[in-house]
């Protein structure tokens, strides 16, 4: 019994160390992991920021591509075609702008500003199909139809630069 | 009024050219121009009346998907506003030429024609 009084007190000192630096043992793996699995969901992040890039440019191009279909089916005339092509067009970049989140607040506006040209382009050669004549300036249709392919294709440089430079 | 609120969204917009703080641009349309923000745009147009005297302006609004969602005339806010004639055609008119005027980027060539002109001289 003598033993056990003596060594009582220096026991229970001893243990309440070793329990102490099981803690602390404990609390650096569990902050290494969370850090590790903080590294690793920024790194799906990242990924997953890339991907969305990706497909934005994608996207922007085969509305580039259309913009010069319609062009060309401008200039040979082709009117009775068009009407569905400039809606599908519009339709692409509504989405577009609707469902993108990290366009700027200009680019937005860029995108709504190339939907209203194509919906005047739209009216006229409605009018014009109507009362079975040409539109009265195709050149002009044109003019606008590449100036807003400029644009677009500012916008797809803009998010490839975003692509190269690693960011959001 | 739906009418009231154009005519508000009209003298908005002329102060807001004015302050040169809208881009306004050029449409395949003759005498037409629009400015655009995030969600709509806005078109301003001079609309020939060969029966009436002098010229008619209508405004536009058009939604997300370039639909025109609203348009409306001068004549038509003059009927509905109380407010003069003189002041609702005036400000849509001033508010066409600076659409015009900012979408041609006449002021540019005109700051370049003087320029080139003092340097002649």
């Amino acid at each position: 019994m003598e033993f056990f009084r003596a060594w009582a007190d220096p026991a229970s000192v001893l243990g309440f160390l070793v329990s102490l630096v099981g803690f602390f043992i404990t609390i650096v793996i569990v902050l290494r992991s969370k850090s590790a699995a903080e590294k690793t969901g920024a790194a799906v992040a990242e990924v997953r920021q890339k991907l969305a890039l990706q497909t934005a440019v994608f996207a922007l191009n085969r509305v580039l591509a259309d913009v010069d279909e319609l062009k060309a089916l401008h200039r040979a005339s082709s009117w009775e075609v068009l009407p569905p092509r400039y809606s599908s067009l519009r339709r692409q970049l509504a989405a577009f702008k609707g469902t993108y989140p990290d366009l700027t607040r200009k680019q937005k506006t860029t995108i709504q500003g190339i939907i209203a040209q194509f919906s005047e382009i739209e009216s006229i050669v409605e009018e014009s199909l109507a009362s079975k004549q040409a539109p009265p300036d195709p050149p002009s249709l044109n003019r606008i139809a590449s100036e807003q392919g400029d644009k677009l294709n500012d916008i797809v440089i803009a998010i490839q630069k975003t692509i190269g430079g690693g960011k959001a | 009024m739906t009418e009231e609120k154009l005519w508000q969204l009209v003298q908005r917009l002329a102060e807001k050219t004015a302050q040169g703080a809208l881009i306004w641009e050029a449409t395949a349309a003759p005498n037409t121009f629009q400015t655009s923000f995030p969600q709509y745009s806005v078109r301003i147009a001079e609309l020939d009346k060969p029966d009436r005297r002098g010229t008619e302006y209508m405004l536009e609004c058009l939604d997300g998907s370039g639909s025109v969602i609203e348009r409306v005339t001068d004549l038509a806010i003059q009927k509905a506003v109380p407010v003069s004639n003189m002041e609702v055609s005036r400000t849509m008119q001033d508010l066409y030429t600076m659409a015009r005027r900012r979408s041609l980027s006449v002021d540019t060539a005109l700051d370049s024609l003087l320029s080139e002109l003092e340097m002649a001289s």
